[in-house]
Formats: C-alpha cells, sequence, structure tokens
C-alpha cells in the first residue's frame, strides 16, 4: 500500500522545512524534503534576508535596549491583537537564539548594521550581507547535502492520508510533477513512520484563493511571492481535519517598486533607504501622508486611500544602507536626480509644495520630532538636502499571509472539531496561522519560520515509530 | 549584403560543391549527372545569380512577382529540373538534391564568423532565394503532371513516397503562404499552399485575424498590427509544430479605390527562427520591439532543452530560461542579477573571463567546466559562450548543458569497457585451461592407445588360436572401456556384457518392480527372472558384495542414464517393456 518510507516526511524547502529537517536529521536518520517546485526555497530564497532578532549581539553593540517583551507587545500592536499571543511570545523569546543558530551552525553572514523597519519600537534586524534570503536558505541547502537530506524536486503535494482515529499516516504525492500543471508526475503514496511536517509557505500567488478570502484582492494586483505560493496544500490539510484560522488576513506590501515585477530589487531599496531616511509623497499633490516608518497595514491603507500614487525621495546621504541601489539604478527602478527640480519634473510632482514638503520635514528632522505624522526621528537620521537625489515609485502588492492553520506550542496540528493534536502531522511557517495576527512586521516572518520550523523537526524527530 | 551573400557563396564554390557531393551520397541519391560538378555548377550558378538580382529582388513580397513577371529569373532550375528528369532523374530526386545544395549552403553561412546580423540577413536573403525556386520547380512540376499522366509510382526514388514529399514541401519547405483579402478581412483567395497549410480549417469567407490567431477583431486592428510596408512576426502552431511567419500586408489599390483589399504573405522563416537563438538580440531591431517579437523571443529563450543565460557587460544576468534555473537550482528571481562567475568554479570563472576578453562580435567558443548547484554540489557542463552587440552595449548568451548524465555514461561505458576486457581476460584464461584439459586427455588417450591397445592388436594379428585371440578380444574390450571413464556417458564395462532379456529385466528392477511383477511382465517364470538377478549381479561384479540390486540400477541410471544408453546402442526401443 505505501510505494516509499521515511521516518520524517517534511513538505516544503523554505526556512520552516529546512529547519525543520536539519533539527530533525540530528535524532533521525530518515528525513526526506518534498518540493512542487523545479528549484527549492520558495519564498524564502528570494526574501529580502531581513531577521528580527531582540536582544541580540548587534544591539548590545549599539547599546540599543531591547527585549523579548517589547519585541511581543511590537507583535501585539501591529497585529491589532488578532495574534494568538502564546505562539507569537515564543517567536520574540527564541529570536535572538534561533538568529545565532543560523551564524553558529550554518554559517551565514550577516551585515554589521541594525535596519529599523516599520512597526518595530527599535531597530532589532539583522540583514544577510547579500540582502537576500539565499544568504540563509543556501547555507541551509549545503548542510541539507552534507547531512544526507534529500530534497526531491517536482514532488507535489496532493493529500493527506489518514486513518480512523485522524492520525497523519503519510501523503500521497505526484513525482515528476511539473509545476503548474495539475495532471503531470505519477501518483505515489508515502508513508511517515514518525510524522508529517507540512511547511509550504502561503497563497498570496494563488489568486482565486485569496479573493475568495478577502475580495479587495482583485486579479490584478500583483504579488511579491515566488509562482508556487499557491492554496493547494493549505487546502489538503483543511480536508485532513487542520484548523484554518484568520484566512483572510492577507499583507500588502507598501514598499514594492511600480516599474518591476514582485518583489524586485526596489523593495529592499524602500526599506532600507526610501522609508527609514526619506519621504513618502503623493504624486498628485506633493505632500506626504503618513509616518514612513508605520507597519505595513497602515502604510498600504493610506497608500490605498483615495488611489493615491506614492513616490518615495532619499538624498544621497539615505542610501547608504541601501545594498541594491546599484541594481535599482540599472534596471531604472530607482531614478537618480541632480536637483529636486528636476526630479519633480520627471516624476510630475507639482514643485512648489514638494520643496514645501520637504522644508518642514527637514526642520522635523533638526528638531527631533515630526509633530505631522509622528516618524520616529532616530539620531543617525538627517534632513534630504544632499544630491544626488533618488525616487522611487510605489504601488501595493500583495505579500503575505497572516491566516494559516492552527498550531500548538510544538508545533502540533490542531484538529478542526476536537481542537486536540492530529498525530503525526506538524506544521511551521507561512503555511500557519495567528502569529503575527492583522500585520506581521517586517523582518519577523524569518524568525517565525526558523523558530516553528525546528520546534517542528525536533519533535517530530521525538515521536515514536508508528 | 545580397551582394557579399553572392560572393561569400561564389568563394565558396569548391567547399560547397564537395559538401553538396557528400550530402547526395549520404541520401543515396548520387548518379544521373546529381552528385557531378556540372550539374552542380548550373544550379548553384541559378542559385548566385538569384541571390544576386537586382535591388529588392529578396524582399518576400517581391516573390510572387518575380515569378509571375520575371520567369526567366527562375527558369534555370526549372529547365534543369526538366533535363535531370530527360536524364533519367526523377523530380522528387532532383528536388532532394536541391534541397542538399540549400542545406549545405546554409550550414556554410552559419559557420562562417559574419557578424550575428549580416548573417541573419543573409541567411534570410538565401534562405528566400532557395523558397522561391523550389515554388518555381514545384509549380512546373505540377503543371507537368496535369499535363502529361502522372508518374508512375516506380518511377519515384526508392523510400520516397509522393505524400512524404508533399509533406516536406508544403510544411517545411515552400516559404510563403499567400491569401487575398477584401476591406473588412475576410479571406477571398487562398494559395494552394495557404489551404494545405491550414488543411482541416476552412479559409475563404474567415476573419483572416482569426485564422492568424493574434486576438484582433477588426480591419483597422489588423493594419495596426501588420503596418503595410513592415515586416512583423507571429507564431502559428500546426499539430505539435511551431512555425514562426514573417507577415507582410500588401494593400491592392485598384485604380485609385481604395476598396481593394489586400494580399497577406506570410514568410516561413521556422528554421531562421530557431536559428536566431544565436543571434538572440540582433533580431530585436526596434522595428519588431513593437510586435509579439519580444514575447517570441523570449518563446525562442524558454523553448529549448538548454539553459540559456544572457549577461551584460557587468557579468550580471540579465535573462533566463528555465532549464538554466532548474540546472543551478535557482529561482529566476535569484538567478536574475547574480554574478555569471559565481555559477562556477575557480577554472571556470577563469576560462569565461578569458572569453569575454577574447571575443569578437558574433563569435562563439564552448568550453567544459564545471557548474555549482545552490546546495554546493558540482556538476559537469559544456558552456557556450557567444557575444553579442546590441545597441553600442555587450552582451554575452550563455548556453549551458549538464553534462552530468553524458559523464556518468561516458564512464559507465568506460567501465563496461574495462569489465568487458576482464572478462575477456577471464575467459582467455578460462580457454587456456580447457585447452590444456583436451591436450591432457588427448595424450592420456593417445599414451594409452600406443602402450596398451596397439601391442594387444598386434598381439590379436599375430596369434592363430582362436580361444586365445578371444581372451584377447575381451582384454581389448576392456581396455577400450576404461579409456572412457571420466566422459560424460561413460560406458560401463559391466551394463555392456548385459543380454538383451537381463537389461530388460535390470530396467524393470530399477523401475522398481518385483520379481514376480518383472516374471508377469515379461511372460517368464518367478525362477528364470531369479536366475537373470543372479548373472547380472554376477556381470556387475557385485556377487559377494552387500549392495541391493534396486539401489544400484537406480544410482547408475541417474548418474548418467547409462542403462539407457546401453539400450539405445542395442537398437532397443523405449516403448512399452512388456511387448518385447
Ligand atoms: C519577496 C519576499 C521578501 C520577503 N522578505 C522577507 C524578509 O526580509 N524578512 C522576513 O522576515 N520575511 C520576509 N518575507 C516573508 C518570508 O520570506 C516568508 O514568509 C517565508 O520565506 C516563508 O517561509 P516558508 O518556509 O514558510 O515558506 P516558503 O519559503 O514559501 O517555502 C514553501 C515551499 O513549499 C512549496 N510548496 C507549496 N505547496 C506545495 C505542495 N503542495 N507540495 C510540495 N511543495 C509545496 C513551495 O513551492 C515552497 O518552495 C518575504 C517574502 C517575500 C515573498
Amino acid at each position: 500500500m505505501w510505494d516509499e518510507e521515511y521516518d520524517i516526511v517534511i513538505i516544503g524547502s523554505g526556512f520552516a522545512g529546512l529547519a525543520a529537517a536539519l533539527e530533525a536529521r540530528k535524532t533521525c536518520s530518515s528525513v526526506v524534503v518534498l518540493e512542487k517546485m523545479q528549484v527549492p526555497g520558495g519564498n524564502s530564497a528570494i526574501s529580502g534576508g531581513l531577521v528580527a532578532a531582540a536582544g541580540s549581539p548587534l544591539q548590545a553593540e549599539e547599546g540599543i535596549l531591547d527585549s523579548p517583551e517589547l519585541m511581543l507587545d511590537d507583535m501585539l500592536r501591529a497585529g491589532l491583537d488578532y495574534n494568538d499571543p502564546e505562539l507569537a511570545r515564543i517567536v520574540a523569546e527564541k529570536s535572538t537564539e534561533t538568529l545565532l543558530w543560523t551564524i553558529e551552525e550554518l554559517g551565514v553572514q550577516f551585515k554589521q548594521t541594525l535596519s529599523h523597519l516599520g512597526g518595530h519600537s527599535v531597530p532589532r534586524t539583522y540583514n544577510t550581507t547579500n540582502t537576500s534570503g539565499s544568504g540563509i536558505t543556501r547555507p541551509m541547502l549545503v548542510k541539507c547535502r552534507e547531512k544526507g537530506i534529500p530534497i526531491d524536486l517536482k514532488t507535489l503535494l496532493q493529500r493527506f492520508i489518514t486513518d480512523e482515529q485522524g492520525a497523519v499516516l503519510g501523503v500521497e504525492v505526484r513525482r515528476g510533477y511539473v509545476f503548474p500543471h495539475a495532471g503531470s508526475g505519477e501518483s505515489r503514496r508515502i508513508r511517515a513512520r514518525k510524522a508529517v511536517i507540512l511547511a509550504t509557505g502561503g497563497f498570496s500567488q494563488d489568486k482565486a484563493f485569496r479573493r475568495i478570502q478577502n475580495p479587495i484582492l482583485s486579479e490584478n494586483i500583483e504579488s511579491t511571492n515566488h509562482p508556487g505560493a499557491t492554496a493547494e496544500s493549505l487546502v489538503a490539510a483543511i480536508r485532513a481535519g487542520a484548523t484554518p484560522v484568520q484566512l483572510s488576513l492577507i499583507q500588502l506590501g507598501p514598499w514594492a517598486s511600480r516599474d518591476e515585477e514582485g518583489f524586485g530589487v526596489g523593495s529592499m531599496f524602500s526599506m532600507l533607504a526610501g522609508f527609514p531616511y526619506g519621504v513618502l509623497i503623493d504624486v498628485k499633490t506633493g505632500r506626504r501622508f503618513v509616518n514612513e516608518l508605520s507597519d505595513r497595514k497602515l502604510l498600504v491603507d493610506a497608500m490605498l486611500n483615495t488611489g493615491r500614487e506614492s513616490l518615495a525621495i532619499v538624498d544621497q546621504k539615505g542610501v547608504r544602507y541601501a545594498s541594491t541601489l546599484g541594481k535599482c539604478l540599472k534596471r531604472g527602478v530607482v531614478k537618480q536626480f541632480g536637483s529636486i527640480e528636476e526630479l519633480s519634473q520627471v516624476n510630475q510632482v507639482p514643485l512648489a509644495p514638494l520643496l514645501e514638503t520637504i522644508r518642514v520635514y527637514n526642520s522635523s528632522v533638526k528638531r527631533g520630532v515630526d509633530e505631522e505624522f509622528g516618524k520616529p526621528i532616530p539620531e543617525d537620521l538627517l534632513p534630504i538636502e544632499e544630491p544626488p537625489f533618488y525616487s522611487i515609485r510605489l504601488i501595493s502588492k500583495v505579500h503575505h499571509c497572516m491566516g494559516g492553520i492552527q498550531i500548538n506550542a510544538r508545533a502540533q496540528v490542531l484538529d478542526i472539531e476536537t481542537h486536540r493534536l492530529i498525530q503525526g502531522f506538524y506544521a511551521a511557517g507561512e503555511i500557519t496561522g495567528g502569529i503575527h495576527g492583522a500585520s506581521r512586521l517586517g523582518s519577523n516572518a524569518i524568525t517565525d519560520c526558523l523558530v516553528f520550523g525546528r520546534i517542528a523537526g525536533r519533535n517530530a524527530a521525538q515521536d515514536p515509530s508508528r | 549584403m545580397r551582394d557579399s551573400l553572392a560572393r561569400m557563396l561564389a568563394d565558396a564554390v569548391d567547399d560547397l560543391f564537395l559538401a553538396w557531393k557528400q550530402g547526395v551520397e549520404n541520401q543515396g541519391i548520387v548518379g544521373d549527372g546529381i552528385g557531378d560538378r556540372a550539374c552542380f555548377q548550373r544550379v548553384m550558378d541559378g542559385i548566385l545569380a538569384l541571390v544576386g538580382h537586382g535591388d529588392g529582388v529578396m524582399h518576400p513580397v517581391n516573390m510572387p512577382r518575380i515569378i509571375l513577371d520575371e520567369p526567366s529569373s527562375v527558369a534555370f532550375i526549372v529547365e534543369q529540373a526538366r533535363l535531370g528528369q530527360a536524364q533519367g532523374v526523377p523530380f522528387p530526386r532532383f528536388l532532394q538534391s536541391f534541397k542538399v545544395l540549400e542545406r549545405v549552403a546554409e550550414e556554410y553561412l552559419v559557420g562562417r564568423a559574419v557578424p550575428g546580423q549580416e548573417m541573419l540577413a543573409a541567411l534570410l536573403s538565401l534562405r528566400r532565394a532557395t523558397d522561391l525556386l523550389e515554388y518555381a520547380l514545384i509549380q512546373d512540376w505540377e503543371r507537368s503532371n496535369r499535363e502529361d499522366t502522372p508518374a508512375p509510382q516506380e518511377q519515384l526514388h526508392p523510400g520516397i513516397v509522393l505524400d512524404q514529399i508533399r509533406n516536406e514541401i508544403f510544411y517545411k519547405g515552400i516559404a510563403s503562404l499567400i491569401m487575398k483579402i477584401d476591406a473588412q478581412g475576410l479571406i477571398t483567395e487562398a494559395s494552394p499552399q495557404t489551404t494545405r497549410f491550414f488543411s482541416d480549417r476552412r479559409i475563404i469567407g474567415r476573419f483572416c485575424g482569426e485564422l492568424l490567431d493574434i486576438g484582433v477583431t477588426s480591419m483597422g486592428e489588423i493594419l495596426e498590427v501588420f503596418p503595410p510596408d513592415e515586416v512583423r512576426e507571429i507564431i502559428l502552431n500546426r499539430d505539435t509544430v511551431r512555425y514562426v511567419f514573417e507577415v507582410h500586408l500588401l494593400p491592392l489599390n485598384l485604380e485609385g479605390s481604395d476598396a481593394g483589399g489586400s494580399i497577406l504573405l506570410l514568410n516561413d522563416i521556422t528554421r531562421i527562427a530557431d536559428d536566431r537563438l544565436r543571434f538572440e538580440m540582433q533580431a530585436g531591431d526596434p522595428g519588431h520591439e513593437q510586435f509579439n517579437s519580444e514575447k517570441m523571443r523570449s518563446a525562442i529563450f524558454q523553448s529549448v532543452g538548454e539553459g540559456i543565460l544572457l549577461v551584460d557587460q557587468d557579468l550580471e544576468v540579465v535573462k533566463a530560461n528555465h532549464r538554466a534555473c532548474e540546472i543551478y537550482g535557482l529561482s529566476r528571481q535569484n538567478l536574475i542579477g547574480t554574478d555569471l562567475l559565481a555559477l562556477t568554479d575557480q577554472a571556470g570563472a577563469e576560462k569565461l573571463s578569458e572569453f569575454f576578453g577574447r571575443l569578437i562580435e558574433g563569435q562563439r567558443l564552448s568550453e567544459e567546466m564545471t557548474g555549482l548547484y545552490v546546495d554546493g554540489r558540482t556538476f559537469p557542463t559544456r558552456t557556450t559562450v557567444t557575444r553579442i552587440d546590441y545597441a553600442g552595449k555587450r552582451f554575452w548568451t550563455i548556453i549551458v548543458l549538464d553534462t552530468t548524465e553524458e559523464k556518468a555514461l561516458e564512464n559507465r561505458l568506460r567501465q563496461e569497457k574495462q569489465q568487458t576486457e576482464e572478462m575477456n581476460l577471464t575467459l582467455k584464461n578460462v580457454l587456456r585451461s580447457i585447452e590444456g584439459d583436451r591436450r591432457d586427455f588427448e595424450n592420456r588417450i593417445s599414451s594409452k592407445i600406443g602402450t596398451a591397445i596397439m601391442p594387444m592388436l598386434e598381439k590379436i594379428c599375430k596369434e592363430a588360436q582362436p580361444s586365445v585371440r578371444r581372451s584377447y578380444l575381451n582384454l581389448l574390450g576392456d581396455q577400450l572401456i576404461a579409456l572412457t571413464s571420466g566422459f560424460d556417458t561413460e560406458l560401463d564395462a559391466g551394463l555392456l556384457k548385459l543380454s538383451r532379456t537381463e537389461i530388460e529385466v535390470c530396467r524393470l528392477i530399477q523401475g522398481g518392480f518385483s520379481s514376480k511383477e518383472i516374471g508377469d511382465a515379461m511372460n517368464l517364470s518367478f525362477e528364470t527372472v531369479q536366475t537373470h538377478r543372479k548373472n547380472i549381479r554376477k556381470k556387475l561384479n557385485l556377487n559377494g558384495k552387500n549392495i541391493n540390486l534396486h539401489a544400484y540400477l537406480a544410482s547408475r541410471a541417474c548418474e548418467n542414464g547409462a542403462l539407457q544408453e546401453v539400450r539405445r546402442e542395442r537398437g532397443m526401443s523405449g516403448g512399452d517393456s512388456r511387448k518385447e
């Protein structure tokens, strides 16, 4: 009745799946990772590589006071208390330990400066030296190869196989699957002697499914995600008895460029320069309309309000941490100007109000308080005055699914009827729901995926063989 | 361009001849002039004349016009074909030889280190000229077929069937599909080739935009998509084949009225489009940019089985196909923007850097190098780099073939070869030892014959006394039997001494019958059977030994079927013993 057997079967090769695999492999020799795409890594590999950690070594160096409590507070505030506080607390508490794990066990390289992302009370965000999540997935993949963990590509999870009690015994997959052709590949039944760990990420690219959850998200809203971020594995989990939570909470990213597809290189420019060191203005009026360091939900809501056309402007000093600037300029995503006049002309922003906006903003910066919108003004924030000036045209794109299936603190999937754990069934990463509530803070997803991926792997490996 | 194309071909005429000769030989169509220099020269002269023909000739729009207005420009080839037919070369064979020449010329052009833009133009010109000639040839042939009785099947070159040729001609060969459309874009006339190309569809009366599947609904839009006097490209899928056509719309302004409709001309450039991979960027002159061309180019970029990367002056990947993503384990998002040199090892990076320094525009270099998968695994590749200059900038296309399987196959073959060699060696040894055994055996026999049998024979010859002779003869028999020891069917000295009846008794004993049963079966008294048993024991040398006769016989029998053997020798049938 089974075609193949492993102790632990992990679905999805992103942060969560790979972390689970590496952790499980420490005590269990038979671990496999199944991935439907032709390449490993999912959203994780294309992510920005920003990782939040409370109480980190860099914070200590820079004298930044932070704590898991403060991080949890930030998460709950942005999440409008929709969060599962127990799970959110675990992410905050294990954030630094997990960051150190990536450095010490995987050899991940981080830049030596912290970023201050919107919605966080303090700078607590590390960034990989290559400004990409691939700076983490790559060492993870290398480690998997060294440890002999197979990553089987082109293998689509179709269905969970359960017994009469509802325990998950294994999975039915299609091997040789060619995304996105539903009928491709061959059906195979794979037994999991200990457990199945679901780590298949979100569904931001599943236009039909996300629209069912949130009708505002019409087909023509682009997404930053990899093409495989679709909902079939979520549906399979629900069919197997998993509890869906908050599926309509879908986050849009405010920082993506209008002039390229997906996340591209512009998003990181906005996050590392445009928002923290620049102004966000409405092209039609030339005026600011929001605190640039608000969390994503507030930003997107403000940007979508009355169909604003948003432009971020920053000067030469503001781009000093923008590691993707070269690529942005090359691809025409960010434009460079000798003067504000030139900038206003090319972007068709009315000049007088724009100059006035910048003047007011600069004086707020100098005074150290932004009375208009309440943007936090740290010491390294300088007025916008030194040419060349840079602009990026922004548009909101579907970015992250806060909703998903419910897990407990041990990463076990909970049954929709009994609310008790389903035997042999774990989940971690963006496929799970409830951790971030209404809005996920930037750089918290990687921390979440790694924390719960490891928890799932460790616990699954300790389950008895069946 | 045409000038230089004609010159290029003229300069290479000797090489082309050799290649053509080789080609027609390979196809097995040599003879009756085909394969001769004279025939080649005439056809070649014709092509050269056409290629170098007056200005504008090779524009696709002019093709039908040439045939109509200037039959002389193609007449030579028609004559050559007729001449061939007169000499006993059936038309299909002639056409085949012509196509070999066409292919040889194209290959020659592709192999030349000509800048991509020029090469493309040269290929197009050549292709149009040869298409035109082919068109003229076929027209003439069809006409003559209609006039004469159709050529009987046997006259065709063996292995070529009429339909096959038609397919070849109409589906692959002839370039132009020609349609006349009215002011509304409805098709009013279509050339036979067009009808054949769209074989399963009704053509006359259809809206051309629909037929061409270009998603437009009015003549106005057609004019936008295909502005008159400009060339556009479209892709048409027939069966499983993807065709690329250059489309030209030619308005017919009849006597000042603009309601005359237009001619729609589709020139098949599939082969060139496929080749274009190599000239990826050159095809992208701004005129092509506006329609489908970008899409088509990326389709070409996607459709190939090898990994293809386009890198810019910073050696940064700016374009990548699916296969390249798969080869390196990187999503497109990750692969684009990557430093090319990070996809290979130190040696590979050095080799690539050297290529980049050395390559001139349009040139291509290939090398085996190591590829780096995302998880750190290395794999063998064959990497081909072509430089392309576009809009004042340098680009390189990198074609990467993952040769892991090829290498594994090579290794396997090498291993197998080695194993085979080892096996051969073992076999040789075995054969040698068998040979040795045989020699030993022969030696044994000949020495026995020499030392025991020959002297005995001599003695028999010299002996006059019959009784002594008899005992010599018995001895000789024993010696001969002894010689067979170790044979597969060893002769049993004892068994050989048995009489027919005794053998039959043995057989039944062996079969497990009791003396009484044997007596019944053989119609003998019980006592007679007992006497036979006693004699048998004596003859088999079992007297006084504690050996059961049944057991003895059974063991002898299963060892080598000796009893059977003896029976056969004595001519006893294997049938029912009772009858004996
Ligand atoms: C462009 C971008 C940038 C981001 N930047 C950051 C950042 O800087 N910091 C941060 O904290 N967060 C960031 N995020 C969010 C974060 O990267 C993701 O939430 C995280 O990578 C999710 O990891 P995961 O392991 O849960 O899923 P993924 O990494 O998406 O992996 C899931 C895998 O499962 C596979 N899969 C799905 N369905 C099936 C199936 N049925 N069968 C088999 N396999 C399947 C997918 O193909 C995929 O490879 C970013 C997200 C995006 C899209």
